[in-house]
């Protein structure tokens, strides 16, 4: 009997797995006759979906984003490459936001401050009556243990509190506390810089310098994995990480600013782009970031469906054609010149980035304080450049070197790669494009043995020295980060600029660098800003992207309906 | 008066193939009467086999019967539906298959597979289902038959498997039981157990068709015996006059192989010529071509079938009917 | 056969150490600093020394083997470099999910490609037969993120019956589970086709049909219970590489699962998690043959007998 209504129970299960089949057999067709016209990878404009209707209602105040990537951790001690939640969680003394369409440098935690003459001594106050979302009162000694924190875990984010008196003995053991850092009460503290920034406080904006409670970080585990531990007097409390599937930030009603309307933010990690498209256009998402998605369905499908609410913004930070010193034939000035001039920035833009850039034609990009706008960029000249390598006795094609491509550039960076490099041909030099993987691409260009490369840098915080100095400060910086540059003059002029307090003096020194690195010794090609364009969903009114364009983004910053 | 459980009328079995059809039934008649054992013999290929398929139902595709009639005691198979052959299949008429070494389901315990035709047959209750296998498998000489039961194929020898065979033939007493080569497989002293019991297996009110190759078996077991050569039936006679008088020049040579070998005869005897391909048949009789006295009527006229004594039949233009 | 398993579970363990040494061998060998790409960019050349020393890569491989292997054996695979997770904790997570996924994934392809294989082996030549091993032919040869994108595409966006990512319910599993148990359904069926073919040749069909059982019963109940055998195999190697290799579902359908860890791991040059991944991975598939083996045992009285 038992054996029986087995085989009785077996037949059944095949016979519903044969409907199973059939049914959805005849849904199929309809299916593939759809993709087919929507040609396979996403979907391509279509009238009817252009609605976006709501898959499910979202609760008041609540904010849906998408990022492709997990974060790394929440600490500023262990990533410099996830800020969502610094940004949202943590206070700054400062805080760089846009505001009437610059990046303006605002006190945050910090009311007033003054800067001695000799631009060495800052005294800032503190804001008063500010706790963290754990109700401990956020004090003078809160901010120093966060600076020397940065510099004891000595992970990430070294840079700044090392320009402090004494952060360098901090740092290598020999001394237990930084000495420039004068705690005078509560709300009161003094800074001793090594020598004079003049941009000392837009760096205290960079989300590296968020300030973290001294006796929560005694007492936790897991800060920065924990959400629990990872405590900040941010708008933002971070309440749920689930690895690479989502974060949740909700508000945190200790906060001593303004009430944000995003209530909560829930970020899902969604690594697929494609996937991200249908999530917004179905309602699942208030907002998406463009720049992860096929150019081609942003211009077919967001221009054309939701041109009013693409939010554009620069990604503040230059896209360069890097070439070695050390080549044979790179160390010549000319051929660099000639290279300079057989680039067409403006078909890269128009062609490859539908004009989502800016041409640059300097180090210090758009958006950043000391860009030159004045800069006269080199001129396309194919003719002068193929004149200039005849001067220099170089036969057509006799020029090569490796172009380096790294396998987790955007597609983007990748064909922007493609088009110089036959740019290049064009004028008889051959640059052959070779394909790395991401991490070795990076140990490549690290160890200043790579020909050349194109990629993109992002600034951290609106001060010309973040890129100045990081590639052209020293010679172990050249020969990381611009393939041994030469010039050990400009080096020390570069180091040297940091320290002008004048604001007009340095702007000066700036410009003249670039003039002297860009259009004298051609070390560098700048090609273009990219645009970072965003776009919102029917539930979102107003965004403002954070300055650098960056893909994490301070939530208040957002206004929903 | 005695009842023919089966009767075959003018059975024609085609196989269409890409160089035309084939027949390897052709215009087949028997009849196996009741408590009577029949059998059919004749070289390999030459549609004993396909008889007996036909008669359960079983034909593998492409091939069909396309003319004749098949009667189960007066039921005329032909016209059942496919559902009810299955419940014929098995309770009525059933078949013991050549290869006792295959014909089990080797993931399948013999009891199981006995009990089987129990459960698609009878309502007998599943308590008792065990029972009734184990007393078959006493029947038809299986020892330790409880510890039989739960055995898989694999673990029995040959003549074992045979004999659950039979008991699975046999479990539910159908009126018509078809043995197709039941011994060949098998050694020879398991051969003549396996022989005894199938001569059991007769009763009053059912018939058994042994299909063989073997004179041999067709001798010991059979009351009546049709000889088929290439499709059709060349000769039909109760067993001794087969024996004592064969007609057919086909009969004769099968005689003489079997005598040659009996006798230890130094030169082994046998039928000259091989068995004609059944697509390229002549027009006539179809074993003209392998007949010492084949003649040119015999090539282009196909002989009938002629009675040349009581219950002997002969196909055969050489023969003389009966009383003429 | 407990003895059988035994003896492979020992010699598993020195595959496994094997596959943990190769990949702690070959991480070291191929080119790429994992700690600069874990510190990104902007770092520079003095952090990263300070972290490799930091993270003990600047010791002798050996060194470095042994720390981990007694770390392993204590159920530390170390934390991951991308993720600042322990390593244990995010693959027990991931693994939860993978495992989900590719019970569902199976559970379609075995009930699609069995009973799909049985009605096309019913009727050789007939409708079902053409038009299943049309579709199976669809279903081995359609690439796996196509058929991910066009079911979400139209079951998720354009019908709005199902998620379009995520896994918060049952639900969400359907359309992830069909796109990865697709290719296996095709093979599935195909094999189940021929092997069915194939045993509908055998004897016992006959018998089987001379018992008077019908045509279906035949193939359900005799024919398909041997066609399982080699069916079996298949699937258990399959459900071994659904496991570990769900990558591409994975990211379509934005589920936390070992295929995409492993990729991340990869692409981070992330040793620990690299490390775990490869490690875990190399288990699911000796578990898995292992697994073909016991059912091979199981369902094959012949073999069970000389095991």
């Amino acid at each position: 009997m038992i054996q029986m209504k087995k085989k009785k129970l077996f037949v059944l299960i095949l016979a519903a797995a044969a409907a199973a089949f059939v049914s959805a057999c005849g849904k199929a067709p309809a299916g593939e006759t759809a993709s087919a016209a929507e040609s396979g990878t996403a979907a391509a404009a279509e009238t009817s979906a252009a609605a976006a209707p709501a898959a499910q209602p979202a609760e008041d105040g609540l904010l849906r984003a998408a990022i492709l990537y997990d974060m790394s951790s929440m600490d500023v001690a262990k990533t410099t490459d996830n800020y969502m939640v610094p940004l949202n969680v943590f206070d700054r003394l400062f805080e760089t936001r846009m505001r009437d369409g610059t990046a303006q440098v605002e006190g945050s935690l910090c009311t007033d401050f003054t800067v001695s003459e000799d631009g060495l001594r800052y005294e800032f106050t503190l804001r008063d009556g500010v706790v963290f979302s754990n109700g401990s009162a956020l004090t003078a000694s809160d901010v120093k243990y966060s600076f020397e924190r940065l510099l004891i875990a000595a992970n990430e984010n070294t840079d700044i509190p090392l320009e402090v008196a004494g952060g360098e003995e901090l740092m290598n053991g020999k001394a237990k506390e930084l000495t420039g850092f004068e705690v005078l009460d509560d709300t009161h503290f003094a800074v001793t810089l090594k020598a004079p920034n003049a941009g000392f406080t837009a760096e205290l904006s960079s989300p590296a310098m968020s300030i973290v409670d001294a006796e929560t970080m005694e007492s936790v585990k897991n800060f920065g994995s924990e959400p629990a531990d990872t405590i900040g007097s941010g708008p933002y409390v971070v309440t749920e990480w689930i690895a690479n599937d989502h974060y949740t930030l909700e508000y945190n009603d200790k906060y001593w600013g303004a009430e944000p309307t995003v209530k909560k933010v829930d970020v899902r990690v969604i690594p697929d782009p494609g996937t991200q498209n249908l999530m917004f256009r179905n309602g699942e998402l208030d907002m998406i970031d463009l720049q992860s998605l096929d150019s081609s369905i942003v211009e077919s499908t967001y221009k054309t469906e939701y041109p009013d609410r693409i939010i554009s913004a620069p990604r503040v930070g230059v896209t360069y054609f890097a070439l070695n010193a050390d080549n044979e034939y790179l160390k010549d000035l000319n051929v660099r010149k000639a290279i300079a001039m057989a680039i067409d920035a403006d078909e890269i833009i128009t062609g490859i980035y539908n004009n989502n850039a800016i041409p640059e034609s300097g180090i210090i990009p758009t958006g950043i304080w000391g860009h030159n706008d004045a800069l006269e960029r080199t001129a396309y000249d194919p003719e002068g450049a193929k004149k200039l390598l005849e001067e220099s006795g170089y036969k057509d094609g006799e020029i090569h070197f490796e172009m380096a491509v790294d396998s987790a550039a955007d597609s983007n960076i990748k064909l922007t790669c493609q088009a110089v490099s036959q740019m290049l041909e064009a004028v008889g030099i051959r640059a052959e494009i070779k394909n790395y993987d991401h991490s070795a691409c990076l140990d490549l260009r690290l160890s200043g043995k790579m020909d050349s490369f194109i990629a993109r840098w992002g600034m951290d915080y609106n001060d010309p020295a973040n890129i100045m100095y990081t590639f052209f400060g020293s010679p172990e910086k050249t020969a990381q980060r611009s393939l041994n540059y030469k010039d050990k003059d400009v080096m020390a002029r570069v180091a040297a600029a940091s320290s002008i307090t004048d604001d007009q003096a340095r702007e000066a020194e700036y410009q003249a660098l670039e003039q002297k690195i860009i259009g004298e010794d051609a070390a560098w090609v700048p090609l273009f800003e990219e645009l970072h364009l965003y776009c919102l969903g029917d539930r979102v009114s107003g965004f403002t992207p954070h300055w650098a364009g960056f893909s994490d983004f301070y939530a208040a910053d957002v206004v929903l309906k | 008066m005695e009842h023919n459980i089966l009767e075959i009328d003018h059975l024609h079995v085609v196989f269409p193939s890409s160089k035309g059809e084939t027949s390897p039934v052709n215009d087949v008649s028997l009849r196996v009467p009741a408590g009577k054992t029949v059998g059919i013999v004749g070289e390999s290929g030459c549609g004993k086999s396909m008889t007996a398929r036909a008669v359960m139902g079983l034909i593998h595709a492409p091939g069909r019967i396309t003319e004749g009639e098949i009667r189960l005691c007066g039921r005329d198979l032909r016209k059942l539906s496919e559902k009810e052959y299955c419940s014929l299949r098995g309770s009525e008429v059933s078949m013991i298959f050549q290869e006792p070494m295959t014909s089990l389901n080797p993931v399948m315990k013999a009891g199981h597979q006995v009990e089987e035709v129990l459960r698609l047959h009878t309502d007998i209750p599943e308590s008792e289902l065990k029972q009734r296998v184990i007393d078959i498998f006493r029947a038809v000489g299986i020892t330790e038959p409880e510890k039989r039961y739960n055995c898989y194929p694999h673990e029995l020898s040959g003549g074992l498997r045979q004999r659950v065979i039979i008991a699975m033939a046999m479990i539910c007493r159908p009126r018509l039981m078809i043995a197709d080569e039941p011994t060949t497989a098998l050694d020879v002293t398991v051969q003549a157990q396996i022989l005894r019991l199938m001569k059991d297996l007769v009763s009053d009110d059912t018939g058994l068709l042994v299909i063989s190759h073997d004179l041999g078996v067709i001798a010991k077991l059979c009351d009546y015996v049709y000889v088929m050569y290439a499709g059709r039936i060349v000769e039909e006679s109760d067993i001794f006059t087969l024996f004592d008088d064969p007609q057919h020049p086909y009969t004769k040579g099968l005689m003489d192989a079997v005598g040659s070998l009996r006798r230890d005869a130094e030169v082994l005897s046998t039928i000259p010529g091989v068995v004609p391909s059944l697509a390229h048949l002549p027009a006539g009789c179809s074993f003209c071509l392998r007949c010492e006295n084949g003649s040119d009527r015999c090539e282009k006229e196909l002989p009938g079938l002629i009675q040349t004594g009581p219950g002997h039949k002969v196909r055969c233009h050489l023969m003389k009917e009966a009383g003429q | 056969m407990i003895r059988n398993i035994c003896r492979r579970l020992g010699e598993s363990v020195i595959v496994l150490l094997g596959v943990a040494l190769m990949i702690f061998v070959m991480l070291r060998i191929v080119p790429g600093n994992p700690v600069a790409t874990m510190m990104g960019e902007h770092a520079d050349l003095a952090v990263i020394e300070r972290m490799t020393a930091e993270l003990g890569l600047d010791q002798p491989v050996y060194i470095q083997f042994i720390r981990y292997i007694t770390g392993a054996l204590k159920g530390d695979f170390g934390t991951s470099y991308s993720l600042g997770k322990p390593v244990s904790f995010l693959m027990g997570t991931a693994f939860g999910n993978t495992l989900k996924l590719a019970l569902f994934a199976a559970l379609f392809a075995w009930a699609l490609g069995i009973a799909c294989g049985i009605s096309a082996a019913a009727r050789k030549n007939g409708l079902a037969d053409h038009l299943f091993m049309g579709v199976s032919l669809m279903g081995v040869s359609m690439p796996i993120f196509m058929v991910a994108m066009l079911l979400q595409y139209v079951f998720a966006y354009h019908l709005h019956w199902l998620p379009i990512s995520g896994i918060n319910d049952w639900r969400g599993f359907l359309l992830p589970a069909v796109a990865l148990g697709w290719n296996s359904a095709g093979s599935i069926s195909r094999l189940v086709r021929s092997t069915l073919l194939d045993i509908l040749q055998e004897d016992y069909i006959d018998t089987a049909r001379g018992k008077g059982r019908t045509q279906a019963g035949v193939l359900i109940f005799h024919a398909f219970r041997n066609a399982l055998l080699p069916v079996i195999t298949m699937m258990a190697l399959q459900f071994s590489s659904l496991l570990s290799g769900a990558v591409i579902t994975e990211t379509v359908f934005s589920i936390n699962g070992i295929g995409r860890l492993a990729v991340q791991a990869i692409a981070g040059r992330d040793i620990p998690l690299l490390e775990g991944t490869a490690l875990f991975t190399t288990l699911v598939v000796i578990l898995g043959n292992l697994a073909a083996d016991c059912l091979y045992d199981i369902l094959d009285p012949r073999i069970r007998k000389e095991v």
